[in-house]
């Protein structure tokens, strides 16, 4: 908490303060739910214990990252992105946020309210052997999942 | 006055937010946390609304002074404004 490398960023401040923050994401590792750099997701300040399959927002190594809560282990969060395949470990004590919902286009879409994603959340951690199969053919015809793009010189 | 289309207010984990999406998302990629008045405020606006109209609604619905509520509002509308939420009819 007292990490000048969070405190800097100011997510956790904007929680305390607003109760929710919306955010744009970087990274893949949320895909194909949520897309590097267009989709902005809505991060609201934890209460309770999260439930499985919630998406929480905790303190990476050197900045926050949203992965979907998968299972526990001991007193410790298994945590997999949706383009991951193997769970992560981490301390509850890491978790600032869970996400209820983001923006994608020109809606919101409520998690807890949306069929849709939990049709898409059942159906994507159902199994990991069914994950690997639906990103290998994602991955091959999906040009979003191109590499992300930067130039820089210097 | 009106609320641009590409605005919308929900309520996420018991707070009401008001957002941008679709393209307007580039302008405004953040958020304004809305009270209960705010939201009362933000209902009429999305259907269009005079200063006097939102002055006589409030009135109407909470318990303060005509200045009061003339004061908030327009400090309301001006946030509201100075964020490119609000058009002119």
């Amino acid at each position: 908490m007292s990490d000048p490398y969070f405190e800097a960023r100011g997510l956790e401040e904007a929680l305390r303060k607003n109760g929710v923050v919306i955010i744009t994401c970087r990274g893949v590792s949320m895909m194909p739910l949520i897309k590097n750099s267009r989709d902005r997701v809505c991060a609201a300040r934890i209460k309770d214990k999260p439930a499985k399959h919630d998406i929480l927002i905790y303190r990476g190594e050197d900045e926050y990252i949203a992965h979907r809560l998968v299972g526990m282990q001991g007193d410790k969060y298994l945590t997999c992105g949706d383009n991951q395949i193997r769970p992560a470990e981490i301390s509850p004590e890491d978790v600032v946020a869970y996400l209820p919902g983001m923006v994608r286009k020109d809606r919101y879409l409520d998690f807890s309210k949306s069929s849709a994603y939990r049709l898409y959340v059942s159906v994507w951690c159902s199994s990991m052997f069914l994950r690997r199969c639906m990103l290998y053919i994602i991955h091959h015809f999906s040009a979003s999942y191109k590499k992300e793009y930067r130039l820089q010189i210097g | 006055m009106k609320i641009k289309e590409n605005f919308i207010m929900k309520t996420i984990a018991g707070e009401n937010i008001a957002m941008a999406v679709g393209k307007e998302a580039r302008n405004f990629p953040g958020m304004i946390r809305l009270n209960e008045t705010g939201c009362f405020l933000w209902n009429l606006l999305e259907k269009g609304a005079t200063m006097e109209t939102l002055t006589e609604k409030l009135l109407e619905e909470y318990d303060t002074t005509k200045e009061n509520a003339e004061k908030d509002i327009s400090a309301f509308v001006e946030t509201l404004k100075a964020n490119g939420i609000l058009e002119d009819e």
